[in-house]
């Protein structure tokens, strides 16, 4: 099993949100990652050639910036770029059109925020890198 | 006709033809000579006319002739000058003396003359004369030469002259000028005054004399001679009277027009002054350093003199519980009172000493104002009975019960004005008033008057009394004991709190002393009055390690705890390294720790029990003679989580220990847990007080106990959360509901961080702000956040206080 530095970027307008991703997923992924912040879905696409393993998302993005694209387009512009990307939504809109929509378009998994959100983000991440592992281990 | 007749008519005929031809040769002389004449003068016409310099012409003061250079000088035609007198070329106030020159006609003298214009100009001129005949008659040539650009230049060159002249007088730098061989020249009156000299002594003197050093002389003199110019050479020179001052010198050699060596020239810079400023500064370090060296010992000193005073006050109050005989009780409150006089005594020093050192740092807390009023109150309620005085405390309806601010200052203030008014009053009242001075949006000033009906104070002494050691009653009264310091200090603590002290006083009708400090106005009030209790916490179930050297402190220590409940258990160690090792074994709930000990120092032993036993959570408070601001910043720093000063008040002790601890009983009997950091989630759910509005469990649990990251989140929160809300007041005042709604989406995360139990409003804001129904009820939702979120501010603060402690 390949044991290389899974790298996720995290999108979201509230750096409080951010913050406490960051600091969640790094301290409770077992796998090796490395975690990059984005106020601005617009930053994380300018470092789409990095190839990040996964993209957490959230929804709605223009807190900071009226005129910002939000998580959808984002997605559908990750996903026309890098196809092996996966994208896990994130939002605070917790109705099921929203959640059938962003899975439509692509995305991994749909995450409503609430108390658990963090809980059920380490979850899809560790089935996420485990299946990219599992992949990978495959393709060789 | 005789021949001879004949012949002699002959000889006359002859003579006549030989008259004629002669006269004919002289009329051709005559008029050759004529001729020659009239060719002279019209050469000489011509060069008058062609001369560079104007040439008149005058018979018995009639101009006669007027060349072109003339007309040309004074603006006029030739026939305009021609027959005139010769009066009108000259101005004036110079005509009589013009006129008289011309007279004497001496010939080869020049005469300086102001010449006229035809535009009324003046024309400096030089003239010189000459009596010529003129066509046949006596007259008198003047030539004229124009003097004016000389002049001008002269003008220019007298001007640049004074101008260098002024410099070199003026200048405050000396600057001489001296020959080859180095003697003096010529120096400006600051050289004059520089070296003390007069000139007459300097004069031709030799400028190596004023070299205080001949070393740096011949150095300077070197150098000078082989870069032809020095500048900025520091060398020290010597005055008339022997002094030696320091100064920059910059030299060069003067050349002569072929650049031939001349001399020297050079300026001169006392520096003097700058060197004893230079020197004055290290004499600032060296005080300054001797100032610490004094805080320093103020230090000790106090640590040494509160540790047995903390050991006798802590006895007294121990004792109080056993004594029931009223002569024993008397003598007791006679102990108390000296040893409490006594502290004041140490504090009003320390505290002075603190103040001047800059080290006093001001509190800001909220407070219960009234509670303060009435402690000061009580503090002299048996003086006031002993001597029948009355006490009024007056406070105003508008002032409000609770502000923020440095409620210890301003106990010690009011302590000290009120103390004062006891002392010296004999009969009547004293009154305390407390009045709204003035308020704005955030702020409000307090007027506090001490009113009495004392000795009061002499008009001359009141402009003293605030000055360091003045003593308000004379030294002869024993009865007026204290350091002199008390007002002193009142007024730098009004002072250092934005204030005003003041005093109005007449002498045997009493004081009136007025201070005016500036507060913060303090929010919602409900949690923060129920923190500000004046009754003692029962800690009982407590287990705690006391770490005391002092076998007097550690009796008095423990006597004091075991009253604040059943079944507290208390461990005593008697050194940092004996606490270390109890800790490996035991756990407690506290640990209260004296700093300075022997063989391991509290401070050392915090930071080993925080690192090598990890024990990170467990509450340490500090106990310090040390009441410095950097010692108490020592201990925080070290890691404990808070300290208390001895001789501690018993009271102080008890709070602490209770908010260290904060006490939650469970159903289980009388077991006790504590609120630290909080990994475990599930641990900490019950534990938070009801009657906060926040609570960090989830973004504790979140952030993993990450005190740094909780602090920076913390922080952020602290900034966004008003912002946020002030924003969306403009968002519901601009109708903006689309960002509105956003913005209510967004602050949800702030509001699920803090635990704050407003989500559901804050859906409602979005929803309503996207729906754009009932927009009316939106205004009030945002009222109810807004109200929530001062509150939870607050909390905020002092959590990051709380989490400050355990960086």
């Amino acid at each position: 099993m390949s044991d290389r530095t899974y790298r996720i970027f995290l999108v979201d307008d509230d750096i409080k949100t951010l913050l406490i991703m960051k600091k969640y997923i790094e301290t409770r992924i077992k796998f090796p990652i490395s975690v990059n912040i984005f106020a601005y879905g617009e930053n994380c696409l300018d470092r789409m050639d990095e190839n990040p393993d996964i993209v957490v998302l959230d929804y709605f993005l223009d807190a900071i910036r009226e005129d910002a694209k939000n998580g959808l387009e984002i997605l559908r512009l990750i996903k026309s770029v890098n196809p092996d990307t996966e994208v896990i939504f994130m939002s605070g809109q917790g109705d099921v059109e929203t959640a059938i929509e962003t899975i439509r378009s692509g995305a991994y998994d749909y995450i409503p925020k609430n108390e658990n959100a963090l809980q059920r983000l380490e979850i899809l991440l560790n089935k996420a890198i485990l299946e990219q592992q599992k992949m990978e281990a495959e393709t060789f | 006709m005789s021949s001879k007749e004949v012949s002699e008519i002959e000889k006359l005929k002859q003579e006549i033809a030989a008259l004629k031809e002669q006269q004919a040769m002289q009329q051709v002389q005559i008029e050759t000579l004529e001729n020659e004449l009239v060719e002279s003068e019209y050469r000489l016409d011509q060069l008058y006319q062609a001369s560079f310099e104007g040439v008149v012409i005058y018979v018995d003061e009639l101009i006669v002739l007027v060349n072109e250079r003339t007309c040309e000088l004074f603006g006029f035609a030739q026939h305009e000058l021609y027959r005139q007198t010769i009066h009108q070329i000259f101005a004036p106030h110079y005509l009589q003396e013009t006129l008289l020159f011309l007279e004497k006609k001496p010939s080869h003298s020049r005469f300086e003359t102001m010449c006229l214009h035809r535009t009324r100009e003046l024309i400096p001129c030089l003239i010189r004369c000459k009596p010529i005949s003129h066509k046949g008659e006596e007259a008198t040539v003047i030539m004229i030469s124009d003097l004016s650009s000389v002049r001008a230049n002269e003008q220019r060159l007298l001007q640049s002259e004074l101008l260098y002249r002024n410099l070199f007088e003026q200048s405050r730098d000396a600057i001489y000028i001296s020959s080859i061989r180095g003697d003096l020249l010529e120096v400006n009156p600051a050289a004059l005054k520089l070296f003390g000299y007069n000139w007459e002594e300097l004069q031709g003197m030799n400028a190596m004399r004023l070299y205080a050093n001949p070393a740096a002389r011949d150095a300077f003199r070197k150098r000078i001679e082989q870069q032809g110019e020095v500048y900025d050479y520091e060398v020290q020179l010597r005055k008339k009277d022997g002094t030696v001052i320091d100064c920059v010198m910059s030299t060069s050699l003067r050349r002569g027009a072929n650049m031939e060596i001349l001399g020297y020239q050079g300026i001169i810079r006392d520096i003097t002054h700058r060197k004893r400023e230079q020197d004055l500064i290290l004499a600032k370090e060296v005080a300054e350093h001797s100032a610490l060296v004094r805080e320093q010992f103020l230090a000790n000193m106090s640590h040494e003199i509160r540790t047995p005073m903390n050991a006798v006050i802590g006895m007294t109050h121990l004792l109080d519980f056993y004594l029931d005989k009223p002569e024993q009780r008397k003598y007791l409150q006679g102990i108390k009172s000296a040893s409490s006089h006594l502290l004041v005594i140490i504090n009003d020093i320390l505290d002075f000493s603190k103040i001047e050192a800059g080290q006093l740092i001001l509190e800001q807390e909220t407070f219960d104002l009234s509670q303060l009023l009435k402690e000061v109150e009580d503090t002299f309620r048996f003086e006031i009975a002993d001597k029948h005085l009355s006490f009024i405390l007056d406070i105003a309806e508008s002032v409000p019960a609770y502000i923020v601010g440095d409620a210890a200052r301003l106990k010690q203030i009011l302590l000290n004005l009120v103390g004062n008014a006891v002392k010296f009053t004999q009969r009547g009242s004293i009154k305390l008033k407390v009045r709204l001075f003035e308020e704005d949006a955030k702020h409000l000033k307090l007027a506090f008057n001490v009113e009495d009906t004392g000795i009061g104070i002499a008009k001359e002494k009141q402009t003293h009394i605030f000055d360091v050691f003045s003593q308000v009653g004379e030294t002869s009264n024993l009865r007026k004991s204290g350091t002199g310091l008390g007002l002193a200090i009142t007024r730098r603590l009004v002072e250092l709190q934005g204030g005003t002290i003041s005093v109005q006083s007449e002498l045997g009708l009493g004081s009136n002393f007025m201070v005016t400090i500036r507060y913060s106005k303090a929010v919602e009030q409900s949690a923060v009055a129920a923190s500000v209790q004046d009754e003692l916490h029962d800690l009982s179930g407590l287990t705690i390690l006391l770490v005391e050297d002092n076998e007097l402190n550690q009796v008095v220590t423990h006597d004091t705890l075991q009253k604040w409940g059943s079944d507290i258990r208390i461990f005593i160690c008697s050194n940092g390294q004996d606490a270390v090792h109890t800790l490996e074994k035991h756990s407690f709930d506290l640990v209260i720790m004296d700093v300075q000990m022997p063989i391991m120092d509290g401070l050392e032993a915090t930071k080993f029990i925080r690192k090598q036993l990890n024990l990170k959570d467990l509450p340490i408070l500090a106990m310090t003679a040390y009441v410095t601001t950097g010692e108490a910043e020592k201990t925080i720093q070290a890691g404990m989580n808070d300290y208390i000063c001895k001789p501690f008040e018993p009271k102080t002790l008890n709070h602490k220990i209770f908010s260290l601890v904060k006490l939650k009983k469970t159903e289980k009997g009388e077991k006790l847990d504590y609120f630290g950091t909080v990994f475990d989630a599930n641990k900490v759910e019950h534990v938070c007080p009801s009657d906060k509005v926040t609570n960090f469990t989830f973004l504790y649990n979140a952030t993993g106990g990450d005190t740094e990251l909780n602090m920076k989140m913390l922080t952020i929160m602290l900034r966004e959360v008003p912002d946020e809300i002030a924003q969306m007041e403009t968002y519901y005042r601009e109708q903006n509901w689309k960002r509105l709604a956003s913005l209510a989406h967004k602050f949800k995360s702030a509001v699920t961080y803090l635990g704050l139990d407003i989500k559901e409003v804050l859906i409602q804001i979005q929803q309503f702000s996207e729906e754009q129904a009932e927009t009316d009820k939106i205004g009030d939702l945002i009222g109810t956040v807004q109200m929530v979120c001062k509150q939870a501010i607050v909390e905020i603060e002092s959590e990051m206080e709380r989490l400050r402690l355990q960086l």
